[in-house]
């Protein structure tokens, strides 16, 4: 089934217009667009992503997907995996494994535009083997996202390399009361690029690739909003100017929250790639935050939420990214 | 919605399911969920205070249904903390009648290592594996049904790495954080859409990462092979009706986790 979808954020490199001050911040020429933080200061431009001013086909997932298969897993996307079908703790005898499940795993959601591609061939592996290291998977990573851009793949645009995060992937076993027999093992190298709009990222999009141990991709995951290309410049939004310091909204979180304890994200813009999202309107860079209680047996930190608030309206409501659903009251029970 | 894309992917899928097939005679093809949910904790100064929490399984139980699934789900004053107690363990215990008689048992609220906490319901506030739970078919565990326990909380499975408190918790397969985390309204649904072509694992790790959170898997076995325990953690898949129970004690227990 095919399926059609709007590019939903544009990167929008804007003029800027008359300060949009409130008497108490001074505009700057002088853009710091904060690096790897975006952490504006009070005084400097914001960026809109306006949805109105441009919009293009988004390719369909089956073509992006054929082409992430294409680069990154030309080796097993027709290929089969071994397999033993036979339940360990149903068999008395063990079978031969049988070459009967697809290597490559697929699946994609379309409310969040969410790419899943798994390798089984090394997902699935638990064996002990050699470990390429750090450095050499890192260089996989980029490897593989070269590939991509020289595909012209949607799901690079926009992606922001200077701001990998790298994570690891462990696996471990052992027999309970039996510490002799636990092993730990680095499975995999997980580098994690966000895209960027104006050098902020744009919430919950981002580009993942998972380097098996043995140096072959184990997992890509792109997800996502996906910037889109520079539009004329009349069709340009406006930028505002930041005059919500850090310090201000520091102290804000912890007066509407003084239970809480806060940890400042940073900056990104609060778009979804939910088709209904889109609105055709201008998006604005928010400031966000986790908010976290401490448990009332002391035990730890509770779940966090996280909550956004504007940078140029500082009399704006801040706005939970996540939402608890008042009337919902479930099932009822005798 | 998931789908699958191209020629290339159902061919994928078909290839899935046949492969699912090889090895659903023994799996349960059960479609039964049990959820408990608290968001709206009591206010500081009462008894079970805690922060405030969003929604995170409504979607998913709306998901599920539309896929066929039954069962209940529980929010706040009708979750309680004894529907994870067993009885076996603690008198007032009645997972016999909710949280381990359905093949998918489902907590979201607050955790730590190996609690659970609710707003008050007979003078209780939590759940404990230390305590009172016992979930899945081990000898003594009443209800003994649950396959996949997935804990929307911080911390839960409390996995000591040379033992610990899984061992109370006989589930087959366990998906939850190692750290504190929060959690998108839809992410839980996202992760139960990805199992229809994924194994759990993937599906979990995949969804549950990033933000800094630590998402892991754990996956048991009887048996005292290491890889009889990757067998089960290869071949649970939610979304396919592929969920083994496990009759008995655990042998080798494994995990992978993100760090």
């Amino acid at each position: 089934m095919k399926v059609q979808y709007r590019v939903l954020v544009t990167i929008v490199a804007l003029f800027a217009l008359p300060a949009c001050t409130d008497g108490d911040s001074q505009p700057t020429n002088s853009v710091d667009r904060g690096g790897a933080t975006g952490a504006l200061s009070r005084g400097d431009q914001l960026y809109a992503l306006d949805f109105e001013s441009v919009r293009i086909e988004r390719p369909v997932a089956e073509a992006r997907i054929r082409q992430i298969s294409a680069q990154l897993f030309a080796d097993v996307q027709d290929a089969k995996q071994k397999d033993d079908p036979n339940d360990p703790e149903q068999s008395s005898a063990t079978l031969l494994p049988v070459e009967a499940r697809p290597a490559l795993r697929v699946s994609h959601l379309d409310a969040s535009d969410d790419v899943l591609l798994v390798n089984g061939i090394v997902a699935d592996d638990h064996e002990i083997g050699d470990d390429i290291g750090e450095f050499e998977a890192r260089r996989v990573f980029d490897v593989a996202i070269a590939s991509l851009e020289k595909a012209q793949l949607d799901d690079v645009r926009g992606i922001e390399l200077k701001r990998t995060e790298l994570a690891r992937l462990q696996q471990a076993s052992v027999l309970p009361d039996k510490p002799e027999t636990f092993r730990t093992d680095t499975k995999a190298y997980i580098f994690t690029a966000p895209r960027v709009a104006n050098d902020i990222a744009v919430l919950n999009s981002s580009i993942t690739i998972a380097v098996h141990r043995s140096g072959r991709i184990a997992t890509i995951r792109t997800r996502g909003a996906l910037p889109g290309i520079r539009p004329a410049d009349d069709k340009l939004a406006a930028a505002r100017t930041r005059v919500v310091s850090d310090e201000a909204l520091n102290r804000r979180v912890q007066s509407e929250f003084p239970q809480a304890i806060a940890q400042n994200l940073g900056l990104m813009y609060p778009v979804s790639s939910a088709a209904d999202d889109s609105g055709g309107r201008a998006v604005e860079p928010r400031a966000v935050f986790s908010l976290s209680e401490k448990l009332s047996d002391g035990s730890g930190l509770g779940r966090s939420r996280r909550i956004a608030y504007s940078l140029t309206d500082r009399r704006a409501p801040g706005v939970f990214l996540d939402t608890q659903l008042k009337d919902d009251v479930g099932d009822s029970k005798q | 919605m998931t789908q699958l894309c191209s020629l290339r992917f159902a061919t994928v899928a078909a290839g899935v399911a046949l492969n699912m097939a090889l090895f659903t005679a023994s799996a349960s093809a059960d479609r039964s969920y049990y959820i408990d949910e608290w968001v709206n904790f009591p206010d500081p100064g009462q008894a079970c205070s805690q922060g405030d929490l969003n929604t995170v399984t409504a979607s998913l139980r709306n998901a599920m249904v539309s896929d066929g699934w039954s069962g209940v789900r529980y929010v706040d004053g009708s979750a309680w903390p004894q529907d994870f107690w067993d009885q076996n363990r603690d008198s007032g215990g009645l997972d016999h009648f909710y949280g381990d008689t359905k093949t998918v048992t489902i907590y979201a609220g607050h955790g730590s290592p190996g609690t659970i906490y609710f707003g008050p319901h007979n003078n209780a506030c939590t759940a404990s594996t230390m305590d009172n739970m016992r979930l899945g078919a081990v000898p003594g565990s009443g209800g003994a049904k649950a396959a996949l326990a997935v804990w929307l909380a911080c911390q839960v499975p409390n996995v000591d790495l040379l033992g610990g408190e899984t061992s109370i918790n006989n589930i087959r397969q366990q998906l939850a954080w190692l750290n504190n985390i929060s959690i998108g309204d839809d992410e839980p649904r996202d992760v139960y859409n990805k199992t229809k072509t994924q194994l759990n694992k993937d599906a979990w790790l995949w969804t549950m990462n990033g933000w800094g959170r630590q998402p892991i898997v754990v996956s048991q076995t009887t048996l005292n092979t290491a890889d009889a325990c990757w067998w089960y953690h290869d071949h649970q898949s939610w979304g396919q009706d592929v969920q083994h129970l496990m009759y008995g004690y655990a042998g080798y227990r494994c995990w992978e986790w993100i760090e």
